[in-house]
């Protein structure tokens, strides 16, 4: 480490250098929440339809989002039968994933589609280890059951006509998008964090948007986006600076109206891993920002070392002056 | 000196030297109006006290207030930045604080006027930092630049100079010290 004299012969100043960082016109234009991708429709929940003796019509629609985690298709499945007594059960058996959905024998207000939802919402499959609200290591926490026809006044046992023995579920495992192979979707211009909006007020899930890429240092990294908040539009930005992205996973919706389009930040990627935040100054256009950048820094994932200038990106070259200790 | 081409190759530029000074967070501690004597009673006879309730920080300017009534002297005995003695005497008044003029990196010895009345005494620290440059008219001076927990202060800081005493070379920054980092940027 180099050092400066002072007038103090006992008090030497450690001697710092300053290096630049440059981002080209090109790579300093403006954030964009779609810059990546153009607003997609995302997949519906997962569902299931039973149907009652009374009438085909009558039916019980039971939907879950399905997250990234969830491998809910042929995983989970439902059957519907009558109970000897009045009263509704609701059972599930962890290993094979199947609930049974037994409806009180005579009192169809025993068995309206919000007490078949809450049972199965609180139900804790047999066998060992079993945890409520959880089914073959799927959350059915937050299912929600909904009554077509006269369910609700009407359903005291399962269709004679439509086998109930086995009813699996279908849709909502998301979808991979690969940039190559899909129109609208673009590089960011340089080492950026990654937005995700959401569109579609009634039908946004509490889901995340899973990024993969490479950093600034072309190393391989993914990032799971903070949860969308539920039936709320709103942009979620990650912490980490993508320089590309190889693919990136939607999630399904609470339904098949929201959708969801990528973009990029303000915040560049910088090529450090930093304990603590360095004296940084920036240039925007060559003008000197009379408010510092907001820095983040992270000692050991180099894809959270990240800078904010206070202006907003426009377009023109940006550089960065860091004054740090000599290597 | 090292120098650096420019496209007129007859007017090359000096290299400019940046240098750091770090204070730790301990060092950047908060000022203290009672942290080396707290609510200690004026003596009936000029006194000297030297056992205190804290060290210093780091080369920190002195504070000093009364309970009440008193006009007396205060004698401050140390060391600054670069440990060398020094001693600083400072007029009291009464419970207005007064404060030093020189940054003490060590205080060894306070020595305090007779009591007044029954008045007691808070001694401490404040924000004033010393640095280790004897700085002349402003025009001469290194570029002086601080960042407070790694972000540059929007407001720059307040420089006390002296081109003979090291001691009276203080930095006051636009944030009070709050026990985060501190570092001061001399570009030269």
């Amino acid at each position: 480490m180099g050092l400066i004299q002072t007038d103090a012969v006992r008090f030497p100043l450690e001697e710092v250098s300053v290096a630049r960082m440059v981002f080209t016109e090109a790579e300093a234009v403006v954030g964009s929440t779609t810059g990546l991708m153009a607003a997609r429709a995302t997949t519906g929940p997962c569902h299931a339809t039973l149907v009652a003796a009374s009438a085909e019509t009558d039916t019980l629609t039971i939907n879950f989002v399905a997250t990234q985690t969830d491998t809910p298709v042929g995983k989970i499945s439902f059957v519907l039968d009558a109970n000897t007594s009045n009263e509704l059960a609701v059972s599930a058996v962890d290993a094979t994933g199947v609930i049974t959905i037994k409806l009180a024998s005579s009192t169809a207000a025993s068995n309206t589609a919000a007490l078949i939802q809450a049972a199965i919402r609180a139900v804790t499959p047999s066998g060992e280890g079993g945890v409520e609200g959880i089914v073959n290591g799927i959350s059915v926490a937050a299912v929600v059951c909904v009554a077509g026809g006269d369910w609700d006044s009407a359903a005291v046992a399962e269709s004679t006509t439509t086998d109930m023995t086995d009813v699996q579920c279908v849709g909502g495992g998301g979808e991979t998008i690969i940039p190559d192979e899909t129109v609208l979707f673009n590089q960011p211009p340089c080492a950026r964090t990654i937005t995700a909006t959401a569109v579609g007020t009634d039908d946004i899930g509490a889901v995340s948007v899973i990024v993969y890429g490479t950093n600034i240092n072309d190393e391989v990294i993914s990032e799971t986006l903070p949860v969308f908040v539920v039936n709320t539009a709103g942009t979620k930005t990650g912490t980490k600076a993508f320089k590309t992205i190889t693919s990136v996973f939607l999630p399904s919706h609470d339904g098949t109206d929201a959708t969801v389009s990528l973009g990029y930040s303000e915040a560049l990627g910088v090529p450090f891993m930093f304990s603590k935040k360095p004296y940084l100054r920036a240039t925007l256009d060559g003008v000197i920002e009379a408010n510092a950048p907001t820095q983040v820094t992270d000692s050991d994932e180099i894809e959270k070392n990240t800078v904010d200038i206070n202006s907003t990106l426009n377009g023109k070259e940006v550089c960065l002056y860091y004054y740090l200790p000599e290597a | 000196m090292e120098l650096y081409n420019t496209n007129a190759v007859n007017k090359p530029l000096y290299c400019g030297r940046i240098g750091r000074q770090t204070l730790t967070s301990a060092q950047a501690a908060t000022l203290d109006a009672d942290g080396l004597l707290a609510a200690v009673a004026l003596p009936a006879a000029a006194a000297d006290y030297t056992t205190f309730a804290h060290a210093m920080p780091y080369a920190r300017n002195i504070t000093a207030v009364c309970s009440a009534a008193q006009a007396g002297n205060m004698v401050v005995t140390g060391t600054n930045i670069n440990d060398v003695s020094i001693t600083e005497t400072i007029t009291l008044n009464g419970n207005t604080p007064v404060t030093s003029v020189k940054a003490f990196k060590t205080v060894t010895n306070i020595n305090l006027p007779i009591k007044a009345g029954s008045e007691t005494i808070n001694v401490g620290w404040g924000d004033k930092i010393g640095i280790p440059f004897m700085l002349g008219a402003a025009a001469t001076r290194p570029i002086i630049e601080v960042t407070f927990l790694g972000v540059i202060e929007a407001n720059a800081p307040t420089i006390t100079a002296d081109a003979d005493e090291l001691e009276k070379n203080l930095i006051d920054l636009d944030s009070a010290l709050d026990g985060s980092e501190v570092c001061i940027y001399y570009t030269f």
